[in-house]
C-alpha cells in the first residue's frame, strides 16, 4: 500500500517536471539551420547577349521545369523566339520581389524585349533568383529548411496522415484503434507494414528522446505525446514534425522536413512540387535509408504508389489521379548545386571573408543568408574550359612527371567582385587552394608597377625616353653578385622605355628601377594594393617577389581600373533568417594611383597583346580584341603566369607545380593558354580606355626624330610634359 | 543636399560669405539636374524605346577644339552613350528608394546597376550623391571623380560631379580640393555648360 503511494506520488511529480520540461524544450528550440550561400543573381534586360538556350539552362539550374500550362512559378514554356516563365518571389537586400509572369524575346543573339505578362508591358531589368552554392552546416551536420503553417501543401498533409497517422486530428497523442488496427494489419500480413506510433509519438521520439529502444522509453514517449497535445495545436505539432522529420542523408548531412527533402531530391521549394513528388517525400518517412530514390529507384517507387493507394482508399484522391501519378517516373534529380563540390576554392573565400565579421556558430546555426558575387555562368564556362586546358598542358609536360597544377581569378574590374575562383586542378573542398594560400614569384608581372612609378614623374620619364638594355652586375648587400639576364639572352642596346615594357626586357627594367630606387617601386606595389611587408632586394625588379593569384589580382584591378582601386569582394550581404538585413558589404572605392601614369601603362599592356609577349591572343582572342595584359615567367620556368583583362572583365592565371619544379612553361606557352581558354566565352569585351584629360597624342615628328627612325605608333603623353628633348632613334 | 553643408556654421564665420552664394549654385545645379534623375519614359504603359535620349546634356555644348588638329588619326573617346532602359529602370528604383528614406537599398540598387554596367558616369554621380546624403565623404568624393574620369564629353555631368566635390570639400575644409573645383567649375561654365538651370 504505502510502496503503492509512494509510486504514484513518484510518477506525479516526474509528470509535472516532464510537463514543465516538455514545454519549455518545445518553445524553447530553435532549429540550427545551416547558413545558405548564394551566386549572384542573373541579371535579364534587353541587349544582354543571351540564347534561349542559355536561358533554359540557367533556369533548369535553378529547378525550373517546361510547363505548357505554365501555371505556377518555377515553370517555363519556350516558344519559337522566345521563352516564358513566373519566377520564384525572393526577399533580396533591397526587399521582397513578387512572383512575375515574364515573356522574354529573343533577337540575335541576344535580348530584344522583356514583358509582363500579367500588366502586358516591358520591364527594364528583372532577376532570376540567386542560385543556392552551397551551405555552412552546424557541428552536428543536420540541414533543415524550416517551413511556416501554410507553406506545407494540403496534399503532402493528406498523404502524411493517411499513410503515418490516419487518426490523428481525432485522438489525444496516441491512437489506441491505430496500433490495433496496425497490429492486425501486420499479423495479417505477417510483417511490419504499419506501425502504431501517432504523429505526435514520431514526432517526441525524434525531438526529445535517444534512439534506444526500451520499455521505459516507450512510456516516456507516450506520456510526452499526451502532455504535448494537451499545450500544443494539432496544427503546431503538425508543422513541427515537417521540419523535424529524417528525409535523407548525403555524406554527413542529414536531411531534416519535407522543404530540405525537396531542395535534396528535386532542387525546387516544396511548393513546387507535383503530387507525385509529394507522395515519394512523405514514402521516405518510413524509412529514407531504404527508400532512398537514387539508391534504390524500385523500392522507392513503390512506395510512392503505395501512398498514393492509400490516399484513394482514404477518400483524398481519384483513382484516375493516382493512376496518372503512378505512371510517371521518380524523376529524382542527380545531386543539386549545393551538394556537389562546384564551388570549393570560392565558398573557402567566402567562408573566409565571413569569419571576419561572424563567429562560426552564427554561420552554421543562424540560417544566414549570404549573397555573394559568383556568377555561375562564367565559372561554369570558365571550370569546364580550364580542366580541358590544364590536361592539354599536362600531356605537354608529361616528361617532367608530377601533376601539373593552376590556379585563377576572374573579377568585375570595375567593382573588384570576384564572379569565379579556380583554386587548382582537382575541385575537391578541402584540397589547398591556390588562388588564396600559394605564393609564388611573379616574375615579369611586376614590370607595370617598376613603369608607372617612373611615369608618375613625368617631368623625368615619357614613353619615349631611352633606357639602356645592357648588362649589368650587382654587388648585393650580403657579398653575392647578380648579373640579370633578358630572357633571350641578348642585350638590345638603348630601347624606349615603351619598347623595354612591350618586350619586357629584365635589363633595361632592372636599370630603371634601379634609377627609380626600389623604395619607390615598393611604394607604388603598396598603392596598387599589396599588403604585405616586403625586402628590399633587387631582384625584386623581376619579380622574386612573392604573391598569391588574390594579390596579383588586386594590383592588376588598379591598373586595369584607371587607378580607381575596390578591394577584391565576395560577398555582397547578409539576410538573417527571416530574410531581415543584417550586412551589406557595399563597394568602394579609393583612387589609389593616379590616372595618366596609369594609362600610359595601359597603353603598352595593349601593345603586349598586340605585337609583345602577349600577342598569341592576336589569334585565339581575335574577335575581343583590343585587349591588355602581362605575361610572367620565373627562374627555370617554374611559374607562368598571365594577367590581362578587357573592357569589363580582368583574370588572372597561373600554372606550376607545388613542389616548385620547372614547369617548362612560359607565362606565354602556360599561363596566357589557360586564359584565353578560361576567358573566350567569358563574355569579356574590348578594352575601350577613356583619355584622362592631361593626355596628349604624340605622332612621329620630324624635329623630335631625326634620321631614319622607324615609324612609330601614336602614342599617349603627359600634357604638360611632351616629349621634345630626347631625339634620337633606337631600334625595341 | 542642404543638410550637408553646414550653413549656420558657414554664417558665423561672416569672411566666408561667397559660401553661401556656392551652396546656393549648387542647389540650382542640382534642381536643374531634376529633369534628368527622374526618367521621362513611363515604364507601365507604352513600350520603353529601345534608347533613352535623356542622357544627352541638357545644354547644347561645342565640343572644345582638338587637343591635337594635326593629328586626325588621335583616338576619339566613346560619346557619352545613351543610358540602356535597363539602368534607367534602377535609376528610377534607387531615386525612390531613397525618396522612401532607405538609402542603403539606393546604394545597393546603384550598385546593382553598375555590374551592369559599370563605366556608366552617371551612375557613379548618383552613388556620390547617395554617399554623401549618407555623410560619407570620402566615398562621395572618390566616386565623383570617378565617374569624371567616365564623363568624358559630357560637361553636364562633369559640372555636377564638380558641384558635388565643392560641397564636400568646402565641408570637409579641404581648401585645395575646394579650389580645384571652383576652377574647375569655371571652367565649366566657360564652356557654357549646365548654367541654363
Amino acid at each position: 500500500m504505502q510502496l503503492s503511494i509512494i509510486l504514484v506520488c513518484t510518477t506525479g511529480v516526474y509528470l509535472l517536471w516532464l510537463d514543465a520540461w516538455i514545454q519549455k524544450e518545445f518553445e524553447g528550440k530553435r532549429w540550427s539551420l545551416p547558413a545558405r550561400v548564394y551566386a549572384s543573381p542573373i541579371e535579364l534586360y534587353a541587349g544582354l547577349p543571351m540564347t534561349k538556350t542559355l536561358l533554359v539552362e540557367n533556369l533548369s539550374a535553378l529547378g525550373y521545369v517546361a510547363d505548357e500550362r505554365l501555371h505556377h512559378s518555377g515553370r517555363f514554356r519556350e516558344q519559337q523566339n522566345s521563352i516564358a516563365f513566373i519566377t520564384r518571389p525572393f526577399t533580396y537586400w533591397t526587399g521582397k520581389e513578387a512572383a512575375r509572369s515574364l515573356r522574354i524575346d529573343f533577337q540575335e543573339g541576344q535580348i530584344g524585349e522583356i514583358i509582363d505578362l500579367d500588366t502586358a508591358s516591358p520591364v527594364g531589368v528583372v532577376r532570376l533568383e540567386p542560385e543556392l552554392i552551397g551551405k555552412i552546416y552546424p557541428q552536428h551536420n543536420e540541414d533543415r529548411i524550416l517551413l511556416q503553417d501554410d507553406e506545407i501543401p494540403e496534399f503532402l498533409v493528406k498523404a502524411l496522415l493517411a499513410m503515418e497517422d490516419r487518426g490523428f486530428y481525432r485522438h489525444h497523442g496516441l491512437d489506441f484503434r491505430g496500433i490495433l488496427r496496425a497490429l492486425y494489419t501486420n499479423i495479417r500480413k505477417a510483417k511490419v507494414a504499419q506501425g502504431g506510433s501517432t504523429l505526435t509519438q514520431q514526432l517526441v521520439k525524434n525531438y526529445f528522446l535517444s534512439r534506444e529502444r526500451t520499455f521505459w522509453r516507450k512510456l516516456n514517449e507516450m506520456a510526452m505525446a499526451l502532455l504535448l497535445e494537451r499545450h500544443y495545436s494539432k496544427q503546431e505539432i503538425l508543422t513541427a514534425y515537417c521540419n523535424e522529420i529524417y528525409l535523407g542523408q548525403h555524406g554527413a548531412r542529414a536531411i531534416h522536413g519535407f522543404g530540405t527533402a525537396a531542395e535534396f531530391y528535386y532542387g525546387r521549394p516544396l511548393a513546387e512540387l507535383n503530387n507525385d513528388q509529394l507522395a515519394l517525400v512523405v514514402a521516405l518517412v518510413r524509412g529514407a535509408t531504404y527508400y532512398d530514390p537514387r539508391k534504390h529507384p524500385d523500392r522507392a517507387q513503390q512506395r510512392r504508389d503505395l501512398v498514393l493507394d492509400n490516399m484513394v482508399e482514404q477518400g483524398y484522391l481519384s483513382r484516375q489521379d493516382a493512376d496518372v501519378a503512378q505512371r510517371l517516373s521518380l524523376n529524382v534529380i542527380a545531386k543539386p548545386a549545393w551538394t556537389s563540390a562546384k564551388y570549393p576554392a570560392f565558398l573557402d573565400l567566402v567562408r573566409r571573408h565571413l569569419l571576419r565579421d561572424y563567429t562560426m556558430t552564427d554561420l552554421q546555426d543562424a540560417g544566414l543568408k549570404i549573397f555573394t558575387t559568383l556568377d555561375t555562368t562564367i565559372h561554369r564556362q570558365a571550370q569546364v574550359n580550364a580542366s580541358r586546358k590544364l590536361a592539354e598542358l599536362q600531356r605537354k609536360t608529361a616528361r617532367s612527371g608530377g601533376k601539373i597544377q593552376m590556379a585563377a581569378v576572374i573579377i568585375r574590374t570595375g567593382t573588384g567582385d570576384i564572379l569565379s575562383l579556380i583554386g587548382g586542378s582537382n575541385a575537391d573542398p578541402g584540397s589547398f587552394n591556390r588562388a588564396l594560400d600559394a605564393r609564388r614569384p611573379i616574375g615579369s608581372l611586376i614590370k607595370p608597377i617598376i613603369y608607372l612609378t617612373a611615369l608618375s614623374a613625368p617631368q623625368q620619364y615619357s614613353l619615349l625616353t631611352p633606357l639602356e638594355d645592357t648588362n649589368l652586375t650587382l654587388k648585393l648587400e650580403n657579398g653575392s653578385v647578380w648579373k640579370p639576364e633578358n630572357y633571350d639572352k641578348v642585350s638590345h642596346g638603348t630601347v624606349y622605355l615603351y619598347d623595354a615594357l612591350k618586350h619586357s626586357y629584365n635589363l633595361a627594367t632592372v636599370h630603371l628601377g634601379l634609377q627609380l630606387g626600389l623604395d619607390k617601386v615598393i611604394g607604388t606595389l603598396l598603392k596598387a594594393g599589396i599588403d604585405r611587408k616586403l625586402e628590399k632586394f633587387p631582384s625584386l625588379l623581376l619579380g622574386s617577389v612573392e604573391l598569391t593569384p588574390m594579390e596579383v589580382t588586386q594590383m592588376y584591378q588598379t591598373i586595369a581600373n584607371g587607378g580607381f582601386q575596390s578591394p577584391l569582394n565576395s560577398i555582397s550581404a547578409v539576410l538573417d533568417s527571416d530574410n531581415k538585413p543584417l550586412q551589406r558589404y557595399g563597394l568602394q572605392v579609393k583612387q589609389a594611383l593616379e590616372p595618366g601614369p596609369v594609362f600610359l601603362v595601359n597603353h603598352i599592356l595593349t601593345e603586349v597583346v598586340a605585337g609583345g609577349t602577349a600577342r598569341s591572343l592576336q589569334t585565339t582572342m581575335a574577335e575581343y580584341l583590343p585587349l591588355a595584359g602581362k605575361t610572367g615567367t620565373t627562374n627555370d620556368l617554374r611559374d607562368s603566369w598571365f594577367a590581362g583583362f578587357g573592357d569589363n572583365l580582368l583574370a588572372v592565371t597561373w600554372v606550376g607545380y607545388d613542389d616548385n619544379r620547372p614547369t617548362r612553361f612560359t607565362g606565354a606557352t602556360g599561363a596566357l593558354q589557360l586564359w584565353s581558354a578560361m576567358m573566350r566565352d567569358s563574355g569579356i569585351q574590348p578594352v575601350k580606355f577613356i583619355t584622362p584629360e592631361d593626355i596628349g597624342w604624340l605622332s612621329r615628328h620630324p624635329r623630335l626624330f631625326s634620321g631614319n627612325c622607324p615609324e612609330l605608333p601614336l602614342l599617349p603623353y603627359i600634357t604638360n610634359y611632351k616629349p621634345s628633348d630626347h631625339a634620337g632613334c633606337y631600334s625595341g | 543636399m542642404l543638410a550637408v553643408i553646414p550653413v549656420e556654421t558657414l554664417m558665423t564665420q561672416n569672411n566666408h560669405l561667397w559660401k553661401l552664394l556656392l551652396v546656393c549654385l549648387l542647389l540650382q545645379a542640382c534642381s536643374s539636374s531634376n529633369p534628368r534623375t527622374t526618367p521621362v519614359e513611363d515604364r507601365t504603359t507604352a513600350p520603353a524605346p529601345p534608347v533613352i535620349s535623356s542622357r544627352q546634356p541638357r545644354v547644347n555644348v561645342p565640343p572644345p577644339a582638338p587637343s591635337n588638329p594635326v593629328n586626325p588619326q588621335v583616338p576619339l573617346d566613346p560619346a557619352p552613350a545613351a543610358t540602356p532602359p535597363a539602368i534607367v529602370a534602377l535609376l528610377d528604383d534607387a531615386e525612390q528608394a531613397e525618396a522612401n528614406g532607405n538609402p542603403d537599398a539606393a546604394a545597393a540598387t546603384l550598385e546593382r546597376a553598375l555590374k551592369i554596367d559599370p563605366k556608366n558616369a552617371l551612375l557613379w554621380n548618383r552613388l556620390a550623391g547617395v554617399h554623401m546624403r549618407r555623410g560619407d565623404s570620402q566615398q562621395a568624393l572618390t566616386m565623383a571623380r570617378r565617374s569624371n574620369t567616365l564623363a568624358a564629353g559630357d560637361y553636364s555631368l562633369q559640372m555636377e560631379n564638380w558641384f558635388l566635390i565643392l560641397a564636400i570639400t568646402t565641408n570637409t575644409g579641404d581648401a585645395q580640393g575646394e579650389a580645384e573645383a571652383r576652377k574647375k567649375i569655371e571652367e565649366l561654365r566657360q564652356m557654357g555648360a549646365g548654367t541654363s538651370g
